[in-house]
């Protein structure tokens, strides 16, 4: 009797730890299923009637602050509106960086290349910037290898329509904010907004087939 | 003065969405420009109305349990040809009809046949559930993301019009709509990475819902590509 009653709170305390932990990794994978959708079946990026980025191998760090961007509507663009506003929402902290982990672990191929003829010039942009014109060059802080770390997203493999998406929309300032430390402009704008198109353009092509 | 503003605004607009879309623009056409077909025998106007409308109406509008086609966005007809000719679009009606019509037009001649497709004039067919529309309407705009069902609208357009490869479902007719919801669960045509999955988290009364909303949509113009 004593010894039943035993093992049955030891499976009780069993069952206890064992059945929320099962239930949340199917939560995690329930909800990578949800974003995969619309951003690639290995979270490569995805071409729908609206683009979705990569964030297959985005550091951690990036993920987490953009979610919380998110969340929090600072990051506004229409389609950050339309669609990721309503995404994120409800979904907890736990989750969201259960969600940045799994997501930093894949490693598919780049999904959407741009002009090829425009990648020499990308290339030298990222390297070297424009020093004439105040462009920086882009690999000092998102890296040689445009994988970048800690907050600096990894470019490397980023879809060619979102990058270029991205950095003509910080000229209009949906993404002013810096997420770490909301209320100061973020580094990128003034970057953004001394760039050309053909810049623009050109960048994002070698971008988007760095592995 | 003002019409020359609003005319410099709209042109604004036109030229960055076309900036914006310019890359999938490319990437539709790419094949049909590889392979643009050989030495068409018939005219392709011709040979739609004598084969295709026997069962999808004589405009192309639909007909019973045929979809509507008129309007349809070329890369998705090619895409559906080659998958009816190859049997993955398996449901018994498919395999009835479709098939033996993907082999009779030679797949060189699917661009020509898909380009003359989606020049039809498409009408909405209005045959769903009108108390249903708005809950169809909040699934397509917004999906139910506590439930894991992202937004139609995300690949299918903001009015449904489709683009490239997916298809313009707005002003389809309900029956189908509805019918092709249910077969990606039941495991008919299994040709989309992401539709079983999705279809499989919607209840009857929301594919209900979606389909209505949809069946009451006016055909929108094609995004900038075509």
């Amino acid at each position: 009797m004593k010894a039943g009653g035993l093992r049955r709170a030891l499976q009780t305390a069993f069952l206890a730890v064992l059945i929320p932990a099962a239930g949340f990794a199917d939560e995690v994978q329930e909800k990578l299923e949800y974003c995969k959708n619309c951003h690639g079946n290995q979270a490569q990026g995805f071409q729908g009637y609206y683009t979705a980025p990569r964030l297959a191998g985005q550091p951690v760090q990036y993920l987490e602050n953009q979610f919380e961007a998110l969340a929090k509507h600072r990051r506004d663009n229409p389609i950050a509106q339309q669609f990721m506003w309503p995404g994120i929402e409800g979904v907890p902290l736990g989750l969201r960086a259960a969600l940045a982990r799994r997501f930093n672990e894949l490693n598919p191929p780049p999904a959407d290349g741009g002009p090829r003829n425009l990648v020499s010039f990308g290339k030298a942009i990222y390297n070297k910037g424009v020093p004439d014109e105040n462009v920086p060059a882009c690999a000092a802080c998102h890296g040689e290898d445009a994988h970048g770390n800690d907050q600096v997203p990894r470019l490397a493999g980023q879809m060619y329509a979102y990058t270029v998406e991205q950095l003509v929309g910080w000229d209009k300032g949906y993404r002013g904010e810096d997420p770490v430390s909301p209320g100061e402009t973020n580094t990128m704008q003034s970057i953004a907004a001394g760039m050309t198109k053909d810049q623009i353009r050109a960048v994002a092509a070698y971008l988007s087939y760095q592995r | 003065m003002n019409l020359l503003k609003s005319t410099i605004a709209v042109l604004a607009v036109a030229s960055s969405s076309l900036f914006a879309l310019s890359g999938s623009a490319e990437e539709a056409h790419r094949n049909c420009r590889a392979n643009p077909g050989r030495e068409w025998p018939i005219d392709p106007a011709a040979y739609v109305v004598r084969n295709c409308a026997f069962c999808h109406g004589p405009s192309l509008q639909g007909l019973a349990v045929a979809p509507r086609l008129a309007g349809q966005h070329q890369e998705y007809i090619v895409n559906q040809l080659e998958r009816f000719r190859s049997q993955e679009r398996n449901n018994p009606f498919s395999l009835k009809y479709m098939s033996h019509v993907a082999v009779s037009v030679l797949p060189g001649n699917y661009c020509e046949v898909g380009a003359y497709i989606a020049t039809m004039p498409a009408e909405a067919r209005n045959d769903g559930n009108e108390a249903l529309a708005a809950k169809g309407e909040e699934i397509f705009r917004h999906g139910v993301p506590e439930d894991n069902i992202p937004a139609c609208q995300f690949c299918h357009g903001p009015e449904a019009q489709g683009v490239g490869r997916f298809p313009r479902l707005g002003g389809q007719s309900y029956y189908y709509l509805k019918r092709r919801l249910e077969q990606w669960v039941e495991g008919y045509g299994r040709i989309s990475p992401h539709m079983p999955g999705i279809a499989s988290k919607l209840n009857p009364e929301q594919i209900d819902a979606i389909a209505s909303y949809l069946s009451f949509l006016p055909a929108a113009p094609s995004p900038g590509e075509y």
